[in-house]
């Protein structure tokens, strides 16, 4: 008799203290990857002279001055001159007076951001949209040179974009498209196809052949059967490939600064210059990095039941 | 409904020649089977006469017009796949509607033709649920109810009882034959299971290595297989074959094996000194004590409504008889076996051809009753 052994738990099923191992391990790494973003959101509510306190504090009361200093530009005024104005209407020209200062004008933030969501969503249409229609075309038909084509495909991620800055950046003045939202969508667009082709080629090599066969018996024809059977059944890869191409081209850095300096300035090269009296406006950064979260998040979460079936993929047999 | 007629047609991948010459007509309404091994070019030949595949070279004819290099969407032809290729985005209901919209045909139409198969079917009560939660055998279902929808001039099956469970792809077998019937519906079937083909087709064609080894009725193809490769594909268990080496002359109708003489209907022709193999179906063969064809028992299965009684005979070869279960037999004993000259094929070994003998000239339905009187 097995006596002492508890058969009562499955071999394959971890125990409960695994278990609890395991939630620990996720509970520290949460931790650490929330600690910087809370610290953010805090900013964004603290008083400059919060922000850069010694030491930090953590109990503060929370002010709007960050977004204020975020969406508006200030100027200095005499005391005379601000008697001399009408009550103040709003709580940011509230704010202003008490430093004795007026609202100017809204800042470059909208623009900036509205660049951002343009170039951003733009590119990753782009990218997903011949993404998919070159890995259906690696996935069904028979290409020359296909092996070479896509490791050629592939290889254009072997090194970090950045560092064909230059070619580009003397290109883009010869072409006209420097400092342009069609330049920036094209340039992320570039960067982004060839991974929306290799992830979507996998996505695609998984939909049975059958399915388009079925309905070009059925009368349609194979672009009809494409759009009617391969696209639903790609729309997890293609959530999961939309997804990775956005945060790229959200975040992407180093292009934006070299690229652009006004017209198509994206979010990502204004939130850290936004200057305040005496140095940086730490709260007005924080806030524009807060919000600069939102898009992505909105995205995420509305996708979410998508995305973590399609970064699994493979995993399991449908 | 239409007759199709396939003329030398030919498909050669890179390195691969999947369908050699094949020529065949499928009647108006014929239950058409297309047997074999896998990569045998059944499912190749359905499809380029389905239009998914080209042909390297050959002919076409779906009714009097030539679809040799049509598109699919063209051809107003069927097809039910393996894995049944229902649209998991899609319900029950559309699933079915699905080739109809093609067509551009009105919505109350298509509902009418939809609820039509489905009463045909019996999955009316399903309409409207997801593909997802069906049963296989559902599914197989859908997947005949939006071939037969179309009302499509000829049907394509590829293994469609591939994906079900044995009990199930029983009573499949019944309902798919029993709706072709129906239907009376030009039907091309493939499949690598005897007895699915046996069961329903009209006429057979087995393949082997893109070659139609033989075409013909069932009963044709399993009494009088032409090639050693047809007698021994078809049966369970397959016919035995006893290699010897003799030459034989016109009208002779006993073979010499070691002592024995056995018997053959009249051989048609003079037949000179070469390998020969006797093909005789594990069914027919007898054990009898008075038997000068000796061989020692080696093995016995008993089935439950039979035995088969593996046999090593004294020249070496080894025979399986299928045997009532009230025969007995036990390892290691001495029996003797006897055959039916009428139950006998005999083969060039080396060429893998039947060799012509009296019995082919009596007509199948005459050995039809025979075989009835004898069970």
């Amino acid at each position: 008799m097995s006596q002492g052994i508890s058969t009562a738990h499955s071999v394959v099923e971890p125990t409960s203290g695994t278990r609890w191992f395991a939630g620990v391990v996720v509970a520290l790494y949460a931790l650490v990857t929330i600690i910087p973003l809370a610290w953010i959101i805090m900013t964004g509510f603290k008083t400059p002279a919060d922000a850069i306190s010694y030491p930090p504090k953590v109990v503060f009361s929370p002010s709007v001055e960050g977004y204020c200093n975020l969406f508006t530009t200030r100027s200095r005024q005499t005391p005379e001159y601000i008697a001399s104005l009408p009550p103040a209407n709003g709580t940011c020209e509230q704010i202003a007076r008490e430093q004795k200062m007026v609202v100017a004008g809204p800042s470059n933030f909208v623009p900036r951001f509205t660049n951002s969501l343009i170039i951003a969503f733009g590119s990753t249409l782009l990218s997903v949209g011949f993404g998919v229609m070159a890995a259906y075309a690696f996935s069904r038909f028979k290409v020359p040179l296909k092996d070479d084509l896509l490791f050629f495909i592939l290889s254009t991620r072997m090194m970090p974009p950045i560092a064909v800055a230059i070619p580009i950046y003397l290109m883009y003045r010869e072409l006209g498209l420097s400092d342009t939202r069609l330049g920036m969508i094209l340039l992320y667009s570039a960067v982004n196809v060839s991974l929306a082709v290799w992830l979507l080629k996998g996505f695609i090599d998984e939909i049975p052949r059958e399915y388009e066969e079925a309905a070009m018996v059925d009368g349609y024809t194979r672009l009809q059967a494409f759009r009617k059977v391969v696209l639903p059944q790609a729309t997890t890869g293609i959530v999961a490939t939309a997804i990775f191409c956005l945060i790229f081209a959200w975040n992407e850095y180093a292009f934006a600064v070299l690229l652009t300096s006004g017209e198509a300035q994206t979010a990502p090269p204004f939130i850290p210059i936004i200057i305040g009296e005496g140095g940086m406006d730490w709260p007005a950064v924080a806030a524009g990095t807060t919000l600069f979260l939102v898009p992505i998040l909105i995205f995420t979460v509305l996708l979410r039941k998508h995305l973590l079936r399609g970064i699994t993929f493979g995993a399991v047999r449908k | 409904m239409a007759e199709i007629r396939v003329q030398n047609l030919h498909k050669a991948f890179a390195e691969f020649t999947a369908v050699k010459d094949s020529t065949f007509t499928v009647n108006d309404g014929e239950f058409f089977c297309l047997l074999g091994p896998s990569g045998c070019g059944k499912t190749t030949t359905l499809r380029m006469i389905a239009g998914l595949e080209l042909p390297t070279s050959g002919e076409i004819y779906l009714g009097r017009e030539n679809v040799t290099f049509k598109r699919a969407s063209a051809r107003d032809i069927a097809f039910v796949f393996q894995m049944f290729a229902l649209y998991p985005h899609m319900t029950v209901r559309q699933n079915i509607a699905f080739p109809l919209v093609s067509q551009g045909m009105p919505r109350a139409e298509i509902r009418e033709r939809v609820a039509q198969a489905a009463k045909t079917l019996h999955i009316t009560a399903m309409l409207d649920q997801s593909v997802s939660g069906l049963t296989s055998g559902d599914r197989q279902r859908v997947a005949l109810g939006r071939a037969i929808v179309r009302q499509p001039m000829a049907f394509m099956m590829d293994e469609p009882l591939g994906a079900l469970d044995t009990e199930f792809r029983e009573i499949m077998c019944a309902e798919l034959r029993a709706l072709h019937d129906r239907l009376s519906a030009t039907t091309v079937y493939v499949t690598h299971d005897q007895r699915e083909a046996m069961s329903m087709a009209d006429k057979i064609a087995i393949m082997n290595q893109g070659v139609i080894e033989q075409l013909g009725a069932p009963q044709e193809i399993y009494e009088r297989p032409a090639t050693v490769f047809v007698a021994d594909f078809m049966g369970s268990p397959s016919m035995n074959f006893i290699p010897t080496t003799a030459a034989l002359a016109r009208g002779e109708t006993t073979l010499n094996i070691g002592t024995a003489k056995l018997p053959l209907s009249a051989v048609c022709d003079d037949v000179s000194t070469r390998s020969l193999l006797y093909g005789v179906r594990p069914e027919h063969v007898r054990l009898t004590d008075d038997s000068v064809f000796r061989a020692e028992v080696v093995g016995v299965e008993y089935l439950g409504n039979c035995q088969i009684i593996t046999l090593n005979t004294a020249a070496g070869s080894t025979v399986r008889a299928k045997v009532d279960v009230g025969v007995h037999a036990a390892r290691g004993d001495q029996v003797g076996l006897t055959f039916d000259a009428g139950e006998v094929t005999l083969f060039d070994q080396a060429s893998g051809r039947a060799i012509p003998t009296a019995r082919d000239d009596v007509p199948m339905s005459l050995v039809g009753t025979r075989v009835a009187a004898h069970g």
